[in-house]
């Protein structure tokens, strides 16, 4: 059960040093824009940005076709479709029975998974250069509870953790005998025993954890200190205003102008 | 080292429910991302069950906890951030509602609330691929399915699972509750 539990890539690239808070709230906006585009070429071009900023972030290819590799199902989804669901447009490109594709429907049905994908790649800018330490206390910072944070960081903490008892209880019992069907509801129904041992496993540790924090004055009534804190930099300042400068300038035209609403 | 900073407590939540949380947050998104089970027509994932299992056994508090946050770091860590504001509300309701309804309850009201939590999965993701990402009908639509068998086999083995594990360690009905320590009057 190898697999990677975050898209982070490490790096000291101008993108990995910029404050989480400025990257998390730019991405929110140009996500925000990308969702109210429709035009094909403006998509095109936040796509081909993206991957731009990606790459000088050197951020790592293998990484950014793995993106792709797991949205691929869903965007070829939307593209087969979507001209079957829009009759819009004169250019009939087939006609089969009552199966009528139009090329305008074609371009509607590339343009909304070039959406998607524009939709990914720029919260990916956000998500491959911020560590999940920082993540979180950027959310803090933000106005998210800290005890949801710490929550949160709990998790993250015990994600492989949680991961490899799975993987040990379920090789136990299958070395004990357990049958586990390859597929299908009887499949699941046989997990049963081993999510019953893993979850008590799970549950045993969260118990220890919650004397630890107890123990550690956690939820407390004091004002909380933290060792490591967010600070914001002229260049994050710089960086945020620019950021936020052009972006409401593009939502001004997009919701007033009706920049990137049609599909050309 | 950067300077330490005072920050005002803002929540409440013990640390029995900040530790349980975060747990729960680990077994849903494990449950999410890495344990799926091939059906005919495509797998199903052990979400849902998870955040059954979180609702029913330790209430709608880390029953949304859980359900918020360990589906949506699965889709911001596998390449569906699109869907990660979505997932958030969707499966942090489901795990409240589920949890106000078959909070220690029995066979029928966990059935019940794994009714709810269906019918809130399938509709919220329909609204959320039909209006909000626009991916059109056909995509909605297909997704529905997939939903559909979500829902169903999250509440089919959630039930079971969390009956199991009540009758194999009894110290979780009390988990979640709050605790008082009151001096004994003699």
């Amino acid at each position: 059960m190898s697999a990677r539990y975050d898209l982070y890539a490490p790096g000291n690239s101008w993108l990995h040093r910029l404050d989480p808070r400025v990257k998390l709230i730019l991405a929110t906006l140009a996500a925000l824009l990308v969702l109210l585009w429709s035009s094909l070429p403006l998509l095109l071009a936040a796509l081909a940005l993206a991957h731009l900023l990606l790459m000088l972030a050197r951020y790592p290819r293998g990484l950014v076709a793995g993106v792709w590799r797991a949205l691929a199902p869903l965007l070829i989804l939307i593209v087969v479709l979507w001209p079957i669901f829009d009759r819009r447009g004169e250019l009939i490109v087939l006609a089969l029975g009552p199966l009528i594709v139009t090329g305008e429907a074609l371009l509607r049905g590339l343009a909304t998974a070039l959406r998607i994908a524009a939709l990914s790649f720029t919260l990916l800018l956000w998500l491959g250069t911020t560590d999940q330490r920082s993540l979180v206390r950027s959310l803090v910072r933000l106005g998210l509870p800290f005890s949801l944070g710490m929550a949160m960081t709990i998790g993250l903490r015990f994600i492989p953790t949680f991961a490899n008892v799975f993987q040990t209880v379920s090789e136990a019992l299958q070395a004990r005998g357990l049958d586990l069907p390859p597929r299908g509801l009887r499949r699941l129904r046989a997990m049963l025993p081993i999510l019953v041992a893993a979850l008590v496993t799970a549950l045993r540790m969260s118990e220890q954890l919650g004397w630890t924090l107890a123990a550690r004055g956690v939820g407390a009534p004091v004002r909380r200190t933290t060792l490591r804190d967010l600070a914001m930099r002229p260049v994050d300042w710089l960086a945020l205003a620019a950021g936020l400068a052009a972006g409401f300038a593009l939502l001004w035209l997009t919701l007033v102008e009706g920049l990137g609403r049609a599909l050309r | 080292m950067q300077q330490g900073r005072a920050a005002p407590v803002r929540s409440g939540l013990s640390p029995r429910v900040i530790a349980l949380a975060g747990v729960m947050i680990a077994v849903v998104f494990v449950a999410t991302r890495l344990i799926q089970v091939p059906i005919p027509g495509g797998y199903v994932h052990l979400g849902d069950i998870a955040i059954y299992f979180a609702a029913f056994t330790f209430g709608p508090l880390v029953g949304a906890i859980a359900g918020a946050l360990g589906p949506t770091l699965a889709d911001l860590s596998s390449g569906f951030a699109n869907y990660a504001p979505g997932t958030f509300v969707i499966h942090g309701l489901q795990g409240l509602v589920a949890g106000l309804i078959g909070w220690r309850a029995g066979l029928w009201r966990m059935a019940l609330a794994g009714l709810v939590g269906g019918v809130i999965l399938v509709g919220g993701y329909f609204i959320y691929d039909f209006f909000i990402l626009r991916v059109g009908t056909g995509t909605a639509i297909a997704d529905v399915w997939f939903n559909l068998g979500q829902a169903a086999t999250g509440a089919i083995i959630a039930i079971p699972l969390v009956l199991a594990v009540r009758k194999a360690y009894p110290p979780i009905e009390t988990w979640a509750a709050r605790r008082a320590w009151q001096e004994e009057i003699r």
